[in-house]
């Protein structure tokens, strides 16, 4: 039987923030022009390391009325070049001023040999990228002085040199380096279409007290494979992921992340809403 | 080297040179469905296009001054020459100005690097660092002996730029018209023309051209000149009684539009 929801120890302290969006500049007047009926905004990070002007300002303001997170995708934690202290400097200074509940990056590595890809590259899942990975989260977190969580990115190729699944290098990481996961159900259900796995065996598979955070986004189907494009509304079929997602890790902060193609405020609000009777409809069902 | 190194290694090459796929690919797992090769285009395409799409949203004049074409040929050659070396994709397109002085292909179409030039310069105006601003009042303070030895720190969000053409007017003409209508080609600016500056206000960023004077002095001053300095190059156009006032004017009009930071 998969182990259902209870409190947990690791992310005990953590705020239950409830539903919230991604903070995206396009919405900036409805967000702060109106009262909308968001719980909290989670903000990338990137976007507001930046010397001073009208982001911050907004980020401020945001952060005045809302519970705020930042994650960024820039940390390249899977990476085998150096640690960007200069970066996480940034970062921490960020942090000290937005006072965000926790920090966040994703499970992958973005930049090699100085050059920075932009992306969310994915890792080989075995023991030497687990001890080297466990070694930089732990070390990040000493410099930060707190907690992260890693996200689960969306990949269209599997290693070779990959020994274990994914879900086990994130339970196994979560311990080791005793940080906490960000679980992108929409990023499951992608890579679980991409690879032929069971969306269900990556929940199954995740250590429930660590899972403090969930995504949720749209995609494109190509038909041969899923690609992560936060361009279009969450599909019903990662709606139906994220009720499990729900029974098995609880009433978790969960988002909606929308980068592209972006709709008018209130349909992303009306998705919201979805979320949020999605997640009252898993936890209403009995154990 | 390591084999997350390694692998990386390949991994990076194949994005920014497009090394043949063939050799990562025998890292990979054959997919569930399809072909590894359209797997890896995946991320391929998603590095340039995403990059691609980062100097469009920073040069949205640019594109529309040189046309969807001609930009797409310009960012794909950016990409493949100036890989990004900022952990930020904020600092991405920070040197196309500069690249494209150097290229054969681009280094004569002056308008287009006016355009980026002035472009790039809105974007560091709008999120430079804040500052205080030396108000009216300390001037006043000051006593009148001190005056010529005076130096001053301009506010980090001002820019100081020189254009051969009329850029900043095409780009005004441009957000103020439909995309289909493309504003007339920027005029060639006379060389007394040429000196603007842009700058950070409460209610957005503006620029303004600089006349002869206050061009000249704003560079002195921003190059460390002090006010005595200022005085003497204002005197060789005015004549030497002439040179305090004009200095005091200019210098009072940009502590009102909170261009002097303080005093250095």
């Amino acid at each position: 039987m998969p182990e259902r929801h209870r409190p947990q120890e690791p992310r005990r302290d953590l705020p239950r923030l409830g539903f919230g969006l991604g903070l995206r500049p396009e919405y900036y007047p409805d967000i702060l022009d109106g009262d909308p009926p968001v719980d909290w905004f989670e903000a990338i990070s990137e976007n507001y390391m930046v010397d001073g002007g009208p982001p911050l300002r907004k980020l401020d303001q945001v952060a005045e009325r809302w519970p705020v997170v930042l994650h960024g995708v820039s940390l390249s934690i899977g990476g085998s070049d150096p640690l960007d202290f200069e970066y996480l400097a940034r970062l921490k200074a960020l942090a000290r001023r937005a006072k965000p509940a926790w920090v966040s990056d994703h499970l992958c590595w973005s930049r090699h040999n100085g050059t920075h890809l932009h992306d969310l590259l994915p890792i080989p899942f075995n023991d030497e990228t687990l001890r080297h990975v466990a070694s930089r989260v732990r070390q990040v977190q000493d410099f930060l002085g707190r907690r992260i969580l890693l996200e689960n990115v969306s990949s269209y190729i599997e290693w070779r040199s990959s020994t274990m699944a994914e879900w086990k290098f994130l339970a196994r990481l979560s311990e080791e380096a005793d940080c906490l996961l960000l679980l992108d159900v929409n990023n499951v259900y992608v890579s679980a279409r991409n690879h032929g796995f069971a969306a269900e065996d990556f929940l199954n598979g995740l250590p429930v007290g660590r899972v403090a955070q969930m995504h949720l986004a749209g995609h494109s189907d190509t038909g041969a494979f899923i690609i992560d494009t936060h361009d279009a509304p969450i599909t019903d079929p990662v709606f139906a992921l994220y009720r499990k997602a729900v029974q098995r890790f609880g009433p978790v902060p969960s988002m909606i992340e929308r980068d592209d193609n972006f709709p008018p405020f209130a349909e992303l609000l009306d998705e919201l809403a979805r979320v949020r009777r999605e997640a009252a409809a898993a936890l209403a069902v009995p154990a | 080297m390591t084999m997350l190194s390694a692998l990386q290694a390949e991994f990076s090459a194949f994005l920014l040179q497009g090394a043949d796929d063939r050799l990562l690919a025998a890292r990979v797992r054959q997919p569930a469905q399809g072909e590894t090769a359209e797997r890896l285009a995946v991320y391929g395409n998603a590095y340039r296009e995403r990059l691609r799409e980062t100097l469009a949203r920073d040069y949205p004049s640019l594109l529309r001054l040189i046309g969807q074409t001609r930009f797409a040929a310009l960012a794909y050659d950016y990409i493949a020459a100036r890989p990004s070396k900022h952990p930020n994709i904020r600092w991405f397109g920070a040197r196309l100005a500069a690249f494209m002085a150097e290229q054969p292909r681009w280094r004569d179409d002056v308008t287009a690097w006016d355009m980026a030039v002035f472009e790039w310069s809105i974007g560091l105006a709008f999120d430079a660092a804040e500052a205080e601003t030396l108000q009216v009042a300390d001037l006043a303070a000051i006593p009148a002996q001190d005056w010529a030895a005076l130096r001053f720190r301009l506010h980090p969000g001002l820019q100081l730029l020189q254009l051969s053409h009329a850029v900043p007017d095409w780009w005004l003409a441009a957000q103020e018209t439909d995309e289909a209508i493309e504003p007339p080609p920027p005029r060639p600016l006379a060389p007394d023309e040429r000196h603007w500056a842009i700058w950070r206000a409460a209610d957005g960023v503006r620029f303004r051209p600089l006349e002869a004077d206050e061009a000249g002095a704003i560079f002195a001053l921003r190059d460390g000149g002090d006010f005595g300095a200022l005085c003497a190059l204002l005197a060789e156009r005015h004549g030497p009684e002439q040179a305090a006032i004009p200095a005091a004017g200019l210098l009072r009009l940009w502590v009102e539009t909170g261009w002097i930071a303080g005093l250095a």
